[in-house]
């Protein structure tokens, strides 16, 4: 019973998401902020529960030094009480200077020393001779190459030379690149509609065959 | 005096480009046309690698996807999920995302029947943890981040982790996601250990997932839901992504097509109207 | 002191702290000091999760109380917010009633939001995609090619499109994009060390 009024629900929460096609109005309006509200209510629940495991529990089991992330998480809310609001930079600094450090970690070996190696590549053949050439003038374009203004001045010393040659080729990498993602992301975007009218369609008006 | 040919065909109104798109997709979703089905070599890849693995072998199952994306993603995870339990593999899973261990629930609520897997002992829903880039780091150090189940449960009463040191106990990395957060597996796990990586991602994820496929950083790719409808098949596990795909093909042909056309205006305009050819902006 | 110098020390602590239990392993006081690093930052980042809710709090308890435009959608925000939190943290989000909420009022109305995206790029490619100069028309190919090959019809047209389709991503593609990772690489280990030593502030905000 629950569920087929959920069903039936969802079918409709579904059609007031797509009347904002036509205009905004109340009724997406409050189905947006029915959304807004439990996406709120969910990062609270989780992010209690993870104080509560990680935090709390054990520091009742006499892990004391688990006060000293507590603390910092509790100053966070210090930025809404002004007189002591700067004390919230002292987690966001502790939050930013860890993450730089897990960053650091993780793209020298897996991102930058693994991919340099990867491009090492007999070129023996038209596809190792695009990727190498591919890799190094994209590379070189986000790099070496100045754009904008500075590029036209480059471009009158230069002239036809290597540099626009490299500047070309990796623009046109790089456009390839982007073309190719934008195709990507079209399939991405048309499977959720087919998605929810697969639903709508199958579930709540039964046209679409199982 | 109404506009010239080649600048109505740059104009056509956005109401009859959204009642096309709508029209485009529920006639093959009603009526389907059996268009072919292609099959990509990163999804054979990863079916294999995941096919290859001795009974009882354990999957270590990240859901990094929201209900944004949920389209592409669930079908996936459905597949695989359901490809692990029909060849006895353990799962793991694992969410990284807010809503990911809502997903896991799902199986857990009506799919882990389907092949009489038993929770604790053929699979595990561990809870899910903030901290993006550093909730899978810590994963390294897995006694001391993980110590319980979502439900609370501490790990080392489960069957499921009697035995397990740490993750180089994982045979498969599986991050299902709708983002590049996937590679944060790469960068730390799969850097550390060697453990292989299997990437279930939406399809604006493959051309950043390239360069790791290429140098064999990732094992295999299950991407979008051409992706999802292909691992289906090789699996043979139910599944809604394949009534789809014709769908998908012709929404893929109608975009391509009013592209065509908005072109096609734009360049005869241009060759009338010289450098002022008119750009299509105007709706 | 405390409102600049501390929070770059504890930065610059945070992060030293890491990279020593990553370059030096086998100095096990550092590897346990680093694990808790990275644990006690799931933490801190548990407490930011809740700062959103903090801020709506506040902001749709003031729309409501001075009856702004849109308080009554304020309404149903707050009472959405506060019944699923209570339902969350009493009952927990295993429990059916949580589940019944996403799975038939979270998950449709996210994805259906989501859904209006295939209209916009629908309306985008055709309004947007010209071609002007050869860098768009490279654009556009890629687009159009990849589009067609990854589905069955692009075959039915042309025999040879997904192996075309196919070859752009594996070749041109990640020949592009993996310039764009170690590109991407080496700023983030510029940006990191940046922070780690105090030099990148712009997170603290202004002020002394």
């Amino acid at each position: 019973m629950a569920d087929t009024v959920g069903t039936y629900l969802s079918g409709l929460l579904i059609v007031a998401c797509f009347s904002y096609l036509f205009k905004e109005n109340r009724a997406f309006t409050y189905a947006e902020h029915l959304y807004v509200g439990f996406a709120a209510a969910q990062a609270i629940v989780l992010g209690w529960s993870n104080i509560k495991e990680m935090g709390l529990d054990p520091l009742r089991q006499g892990k004391f030094i688990l006060v000293i992330p507590l603390v910092l998480g509790v100053l966070l809310y210090a930025r809404y009480y002004k007189p002591l609001s700067h004390l919230a930079r002292f987690p966001l600094a502790f939050m930013m200077g860890a993450a730089a450090g897990v960053t650091i970690t993780g793209v020298i070996d897996a991102q930058l020393v693994a991919q340099v190696k990867a491009t090492m590549l007999p070129m023996t053949n038209l596809n190792n001779v695009v990727m190498v050439l591919g890799t190094a003038s994209t590379l070189a374009f986000f790099l070496f190459i100045p754009i904008g203004k500075k590029a036209e001045g480059v471009k009158a010393a230069n002239g036809f030379g290597a540099g626009n040659l490299v500047r070309n080729l990796g623009r046109a990498t790089i456009m390839l690149a982007f073309g190719s993602s934008y195709g990507y992301t079209v399939m991405a975007r048309l499977s959720y509609l087919v998605a929810r009218l697969q639903f709508l369609f199958g579930r709540i008006i039964p046209l679409i065959p199982d | 005096m109404s506009s010239p040919w080649y600048e109505r065909l740059q104009s056509i109104p956005k109401p009859a480009i959204y009642a096309t798109l709508i029209l485009v997709f529920l006639v093959p979703l009603i009526r389907p046309m059996g268009l072919p089905l292609l099959m990509s070599e990163n999804t054979r890849k990863a079916y294999e690698y995941i096919d290859a693995l001795p009974e009882g072998s354990i999957v270590f199952h990240s859901i990094a996807f929201n209900p944004a994306v949920d389209a592409e993603n669930w079908p996936q995870m459905l597949a695989l999920v359901r490809h692990y339990m029909k060849n006895g593999l353990k799962i793991i899973f694992y969410p990284t995302m807010q809503e990911g261990g809502m997903y896991a629930e799902r199986i857990r609520s009506t799919y882990a029947a389907e092949y009489g897997y038993e929770y604790g002992e053929d699979y595990v829903i561990l809870p899910f943890k903030a901290g993006g880039e550093s909730a899978i780091a810590g994963l390294k150090d897995f006694w001391s981040f993980m110590p319980s189940d979502v439900d609370g449960t501490p790990l080392k009463d489960l069957p499921l982790f009697q035995g397990f040191t740490d993750m180089r106990d994982v045979d498969v990395i599986v991050p299902c996601t709708g983002s590049s957060d996937g590679l944060f597996y790469v960068s730390h796990l799969n850097a550390a250990y060697g453990t292989p990586i299997i990437m279930a991602g939406t399809a604006p994820v493959l051309p950043f997932i390239g360069p790791f496929l290429a140098s064999g950083q990732v094992k295999g790719a299950i991407i979008g839901l051409s992706g999802a409808a292909e691992y289906e098949i090789l699996a043979g596990v139910p599944g809604q992504a394949t009534g789809a795909m014709d769908a998908q093909s012709m929404g893929h042909l109608l975009i391509v097509g009013l592209v065509l056309i908005g072109n096609l205006g734009f360049l005869y305009g241009k060759r009338v109207n010289g450098k002022n050819g008119q750009n299509g902006r105007r709706s | 002191m405390t409102r600049r110098t501390v929070p770059l020390i504890i930065g610059f602590l945070a992060g030293t702290i890491v990279l020593g239990k990553y370059f030096l392993p086998q100095n096990a006081f550092l590897d346990s000091l680093g694990t808790d690093v990275v644990n006690w930052r799931t933490i801190v980042a548990a407490f930011a999760l809740g700062l959103g809710a903090v801020n709506l709090l506040g902001t749709h308890t003031m729309r409501i109380a001075r009856k702004e435009k849109g308080w009554d959608a304020s309404i149903v925000l707050l009472a959405s917010l506060v019944t699923f939190t209570a339902i969350g943290l009493f009952k927990g989000t295993t429990s059916p009633v949580y589940q019944w909420g996403f799975n038939y009022l979270y998950q449709p109305i996210y994805s259906g939001i989501s859904s209006l995206l295939a209209f916009m790029i629908t309306s985008a490619s055709y309004r947007s995609f010209r071609f002007k100069d050869w860098q768009s028309g490279v654009l556009m190919l890629g687009a159009v090619i990849v589009m067609l090959g990854q589905v069955g019809v692009g075959q039915l047209l042309f025999r040879s499109l997904p192996a075309v389709s196919s070859w752009i991503m594996a070749v041109p593609n990640t020949a592009g994009m993996r310039g764009i990772a170690i590109g991407g690489a080496l700023g983030a280990i510029a940006l990191s060390l940046r922070v780690i030593l105090g030099l990148e502030r712009g997170y603290l905000g202004g002020g002394q």
